[in-house]
């Protein structure tokens, strides 16, 4: 897998920092995937997806958001959903002038879920959309995730500092963001759900305690625009990446998925082509490097980057 | 609107990879879900592995005979001689990843061959949140954490074992190797010590610990301290191979790595067991055991009649590791060790093993000849 | 477990090494062998002043020595050696007991053996008149043909010691001074007792003997330089043990000494289905309870013909029977661990455990059981029983490694014993008899003495007619008449 940093900008002129990763022969139509990692995850994070995507053809963007981790303008103290989602606009435009065809397929984690289902809503060349752990009621999954609901709140009663999943966060951002923009919102889902005529699939765990499989039946059955697939994986936890025998499964399920033109349901995992253990693992380490040599050289220009 | 479900992840994934803290749990917890992974394992390899089945077949050993925590020694064990010699698998030939051999640089090795899901079970459990290392991994994360590794970097390691398991450690955090060919770069690892202490938190030197002596040696001929305070740690492992005769004990090594390094405190000094044949760390706490997780049932045989012996007793020590999916990892091994369940002293329930001593390897002598020479055709 | 995690102290031994017949104890440095956990051996260290006292040794000393005499003195030590009250065997059987971990029984038979080997004057001249052609060559010049040959002693001949059986020792001593060469014996690690025993005994009886003074005794470890320059420089290596052992003594020796491999080797047993069950498992057990399996003619394995539940009971009863007769070597708890450890691994490997006595074992092989290369051997009275239709399945086993092959009963072998030869063993015994090497028998392919000569010839002069000539040999005559073709018939 060969992999490029491009540079994204969003329509306030902030940088998106993007890797593109490519077979090293691709054909003419092979399928253009934009992928966001989720909250407090970088690009790199994403590696084995990426490599088990372009092993099977696809050429693949990553990108960090604005005000996140990883390479791209902002802190994550600043984070906002409608950043992810500008964000994600600038890599899917950076990826169509690049390659020169508009038709892009996203995969999407966790939170990055809702950005994909705003961005799709009012995109029609989206082509369609995966997700793993793909977060359908932000509102109810950041209260699960910060133990309060903080957008509920008054703007006088937040905290100065939030701690999300490692991270300080300044509450205000988020909770103006979700108030402006409805973007965390259950019916906002809905409603974008509605509006993608595209094919929706997301993978989501039996034992995930941040993302019901319920809510996203029951959001796939009243946004039921187009095609809608929920696959559920008999496992716990919302941090799948972290075991590396399910990722393999689900890496077989969402590749097929992801690389396949037919209707999502149909697609068969069989056909995918798996990377190998020691090439997810150079993968994973070589963009452990690349990302540390992009934040030295980003510290070296004065870059606002983190 | 369309549902799909993929297939379980297996009790054993689920433990190794979960956030679960087993040593946060009682000694007779771990042991019931250890009764419950190994019988696990067990069944897959009599299924799997028709030459394993056979084996326990003959020893009239079934999946059904273990039904309680004391019922795992009578798991047919094989000496690690088998690996030496032939190939045992319980997944398709296809699957494998990797063959492994030993370190050692004279006699036949073993070869043991992994795929994917036991390799993962390995590289899922080398994270720094893991139980597997007790506290000793806290706050070390790959942007503030270096490890110089006195051996060669993975794809130098070729297929040699403890090289490799090694290697792995950079998953947690960016790592430089200083084995190139057969050298030792002792004053570039030296060097890059020096210079990680200034920018990272946390340095880790990791390998043998008679590398790690000879790095001990360097500083000091160096004539410059180095100061390793409570920002440098020290991982070992491997044992002293060829060179035995130089082995210090554990109190001479650490007061030896300590002054030499300027640590802290000797408890930045650790040490992990491992064997090619074994998928699994035992990584020493506070009080020097080593702690065995809930997917391996370790355990000691008397050397005499073989039979099992009771917690604490030495013997030849004895695994059954749930994590190998590729190969029957029930174990007679090569060391003299003492097993323990309980509370170690460092507070954590479960069980602790203590390595006494290698076993020494044949002591034939006699002009038979033991391993018969390639059988002519005609 | 063992002595040290008990935390006892092993014993410790103090033994010399002997230089040219003398005691040489070492002023300061030592080398501490470890026998398992049976005790520690304390020896001098291997030094440049042991090698440059061995350097200056005559290498002819005993070359006009007459062979009566060097035999009589042996006969003399051997005698020593059959008194019960001989206090060097005395100490030497103790002493296998402790070093080497021998059964009281076993060590007595070994003393017993060294009187028998030592007292055999009448043999030993039978073996000069078979391996060299005259019992007089060493001596004098014996006629031989149209020439006259003398045998001379090759010189100084290193002798690299295997570890657990004993008699090898005193074999490769003897053979060495029957032909008049001064020895250098190497000891191995896991026995410095016997080739320093029989040193002494040899000091004890005459300390000013030829014979006596012919023989130095010393250890070095594998990697020891010194050890290997005296290798180098010998004008023999006879190499008895592993195969790591002989290989590493072959590239040390020089390139014009001679050099005598003994080992590895593995023997085997054919039972035919006409044996006496009773007679050839009894065989088996001795062959294989001897040496605890140690030696090249141990019999681990047996190929039985016919019925085999009574050649099974009976060889149970004969390993219990040789139990006690030649009590088995004790083990360390190592040596246990490692024996038990092989014999899992014959049961992975398919065999049967059909019985266990208090050390033997018995495994069968069943038709599918892959006891083949590279499974170990776990020796230690095991013997592995391979059910064969015909004793022609057999051969398939067979190769070079093989020494020994014991057949009952003893009719049997008129069958089989071409194709055996074809594929190389060395011996073909009756069953029950693998450690006896009978005189005018080979070992390991060869006739050893002859390699421990060298022969010189003084050939018939121009006026003795040569053989197919019925004139004098005057080669100018013959090739100015052109008539070379019409003298020689």
């Amino acid at each position: 897998m060969k992999t490029e940093r491009l540079d994204a900008w969003t329509s306030e002129g902030r940088r998106v920092a993007v890797w593109r990763s490519a077979p090293e022969d691709f054909a003419p139509d092979a399928p253009i995937v934009v992928m966001s990692p989720g909250f407090a995850r970088r690009m790199r994070d994403v590696g084995s997806i990426a490599l088990c995507l372009v092993g099977n053809g696809a050429i693949v963007y990553r990108f960090d958001s604005i005000d996140h981790i990883g390479l791209s303008d902002g802190d994550i103290r600043n984070f906002t959903l409608t950043g992810m989602r500008q964000s994600m606009i600038a890599a899917i435009e950076l990826a169509r002038a690049t390659e020169n065809r508009r038709g892009v397929r996203l995969v999407a984690m966790s939170l990055a879920n809702l950005a994909a289902y705003q961005v799709a809503a009012e995109d029609k060349d989206i082509e369609r959309i995966m997700a793993l752990s793909g977060v359908v009621d932000g509102h109810r999954t950041i209260t699960e995730v910060t133990g309060r609901d903080y957008l509920s709140m008054a703007r006088e009663e937040l905290p100065a500092i939030l701690p999300v999943m490692g991270h300080d966060v300044d509450p205000v951002p988020l909770w103006t963001d979700s108030r402006e923009t409805r973007c965390l919102s259950y019916e906002r889902t809905i409603r974008s759900l509605k509006a993608i005529s595209a094919p929706v699939a997301n993978c989501v765990a039996e034992g995930d305690p941040w993302v019901d499989v319920g809510e996203c039946t029951t959001a796939y059955t009243d946004g039921d625009g187009g095609e809608r697939l929920v696959i559920k994986l008999p496992y716990s936890g919302h941090d799948l990446g972290r075991n590396p025998v399910a990722v393999m499964t689900i890496l077989e399920r969402m590749a097929s998925l992801a690389i396949g033109n037919g209707p999502m349901h149909d697609a068969d995992p069989q056909a995918v082509l798996m990377p190998t253990f020691d090439a997810v693992l150079e993968a994973r380490i070589a963009e452990r490097q690349q990302d540390f040599s992009e934040q030295r050289a980003a510290k070296t220009e004065g870059s606002p980057a983190v | 609107m369309f549902t799909q479900n993929l297939a379980p992840v297996s009790l054993i994934d689920s433990v190794v990879f979960g956030d679960h803290d087993w040593l946060e749990n009682s000694v007779e917890w771990q042991a019931d879900l250890r009764l419950e992974l190994v019988r696990e394992a067990f069944a897959h390899h009599l299924a799997s592995c028709p030459q394993y089945a056979s084996f326990a077949d003959r020893k009239g050993v079934t999946a059904e005979h273990i039904q309680t925590v004391d019922d795992l020694v009578r798991i047919p064990q094989l000496p690690t001689s088998v690996f030496k010699r032939q190939r045992v698998l319980s997944v398709p030939p296809d699957e494998i990843v990797m063959n492994f051999t030993s370190s050692g640089t004279s006699g036949t090795k073993s070869v043991i061959h992994r795929d994917g899901v036991t390799l993962h079970r390995l590289c899922g459990m080398m994270r720094s949140d893991s139980p597997l290392f007790g506290n000793y991994l806290d706050g070390m994360d790959e942007t503030n954490s270096t490890i110089i590794n006195l051996g060669p970097s993975r794809s130098d390691s070729g297929n040699v074992w403890f090289s490799y398991v090694m290697s792995l450690l950079e998953q947690m955090a960016p790592m430089q190797s200083y084995v190139v060919g057969s050298d030792l770069l002792l004053k570039e690892a030296v060097d890059d010590v020096r210079r990680s202490l200034v920018e990272m938190d946390k340095v880790f030197v990791v390998g043998p610990p008679f590398l790690v002596s000879d790095f001990c040696q360097e500083v000091i001929g160096a004539g410059a301290p180095l100061e390793g305070g409570d920002s440098l740690f020290v991982f070992t492992g491997g044992g002293w191979k060829n060179r035995e005769s130089e082995r210090m004990d554990r109190h001479e090594f650490n007061k030896v790595v300590g002054e030499a390094l300027s640590l802290a405190d000797p408890l930045q000094i650790r040490d992990v067991f491992n064997q090619v044949e074994l998928n699994t760390l035992l990584v020493e706490c506070e009080h020097h055991r080593k702690h065995v997780p809930p997917w391996v049932h370790a355990f000691t045989r008397d050397p005499v009649t073989f039979e099992p012996l009771p917690d604490g007793e030495a013997g030849v020590l004895c695994f059954s590791d749930a994590t190998a999916k590729s190969y029957p990892c029930f174990l007679v091994g090569d060391d003299v060790a003492r097993v323990l369940s309980g509370v170690c002293d460092c507070g954590r329930p479960g069980v602790t093993m203590e390595l006494v001593r290698r076993l020494r390897g044949s002591s034939h002598a006699g002009c038979a000849e033991t391993i018969r020479s390639t059988v002519q055709a005609d | 477990m063992n002595q040290s995690e008990e935390g006892k102290p092993a014993p410790r031994l103090k033994l010399p090494f002997i230089v040219g017949g003398k005691r040489y104890v070492a002023p300061g440095e030592q080398q501490v062998l470890r026998t398992e956990d049976r005790c520690e051996v304390i020896l001098p260290a291997f030094t440049a002043d042991v090698k440059s006292k061995i350097d200056g040794l005559d290498r002819n000393l005993l070359r006009d020595v007459p062979i009566q005499d060097i035999i009589a003195f042996l006969n003399r030590v051997g005698r020593n050696w059959r008194s019960s009250e001989y206090s060097r065997r005395r100490l030497f059987i103790a002493q296998l007991q402790m070093v080497l971990g021998y059964s009281e029984e076993a060590a007595e038979h070994e003393a017993d053996w060294i009187g028998v080997l030592f007292t055999s004057h009448a043999r030993m001249l039978d073996l000069l008149d078979i391996e060299l052609g005259s019992r007089f060559i060493l001596d004098e010049w014996v006629r031989s043909d149209e020439a006259m040959v003398h045998a001379y002693p090759v010189g100084r001949v290193t002798h690299v010691l295997p570890g657990n059986v004993p008699s090898s020792t005193v074999i490769s001593l003897l053979r060495a001074l029957l032909t008049k060469n001064i020895s250098v014996l190497k000891v191995a690690s896991g026995d410095p007792v016997t080739a320093l025993s029989l040193a002494l005994s040899l000091i004890e009886l005459d300390a000013s003997h030829p014979v006596t003074r012919a023989v130095t005794v010393a250890y070095w470890p594998e990697d020891n330089e010194l050890g290997a320059e005296l290798i180098r420089s010998s004008d023999g290596v006879v190499a008895w043990g592993s195969a790591i052992a002989v290989q590493r003594a072959k590239e040390r020796c020089g390139a014009e000494a001679s050099f005598t491999p003994f080992g590895p080797k593995r023997s085997l047993a054919l039972v035919g289905r006409g044996a006496d069950p009773h007679k050839a498992a009894l065989g088996v057990a001795h062959d294989a309870s001897l040496y605890d399996q140690a030696a090249c003619f141990s019999v681990q394995e047996v190929f039985v013909e016919g019925d085999l539940e009574p050649f099974l009971t009976e060889l149970d009863a004969g390993l219990r029977r040789y139990e006690s007769l030649l009590p088995p070597r004790k083990l360390s708890t190592d040596e246990l661990a490692y024996l038990n450890g092989r014999r899992l691994d014959q049961e992975f490997a398919g065999g049967k455990l059909y019985a266990t006595a208090s050390r033997a074992a018995i495994f069968v092989a069943p038709a599918d059981a892959q006891l083949d290369p590279p499974l170990e051997a776990p020796l230690q009275r095991t013997v592995i029983v391979r059910p064969v239709k015909d004793l022609v399945e057999a051969l398939a086993h067979v190769d070079e490694g093989v020494q020994t092959v014991a057949v009952a009963p003893w009719d049997v072998i008129a069958e089989h014993r071409d194709e055996l030869a074809k594929r190389r063993v060395s011996r073909i015994v009756e069953l029950g008899l693998n450690n006896v090497f009978r005189i005018g028998g080979t070992h390991d392919g060869m006739r050893p003495l002859q390699r421990l000569v060298r022969y010189v010839s003084h050939e018939a002069p121009a006026r003795e007619f040569p053989k197919g000539m019925v004139l004098p040999l005057d080669q100018t005559k013959i090739l100015e008449n052109k008539s070379f073709q019409d003298v020689v018939f």
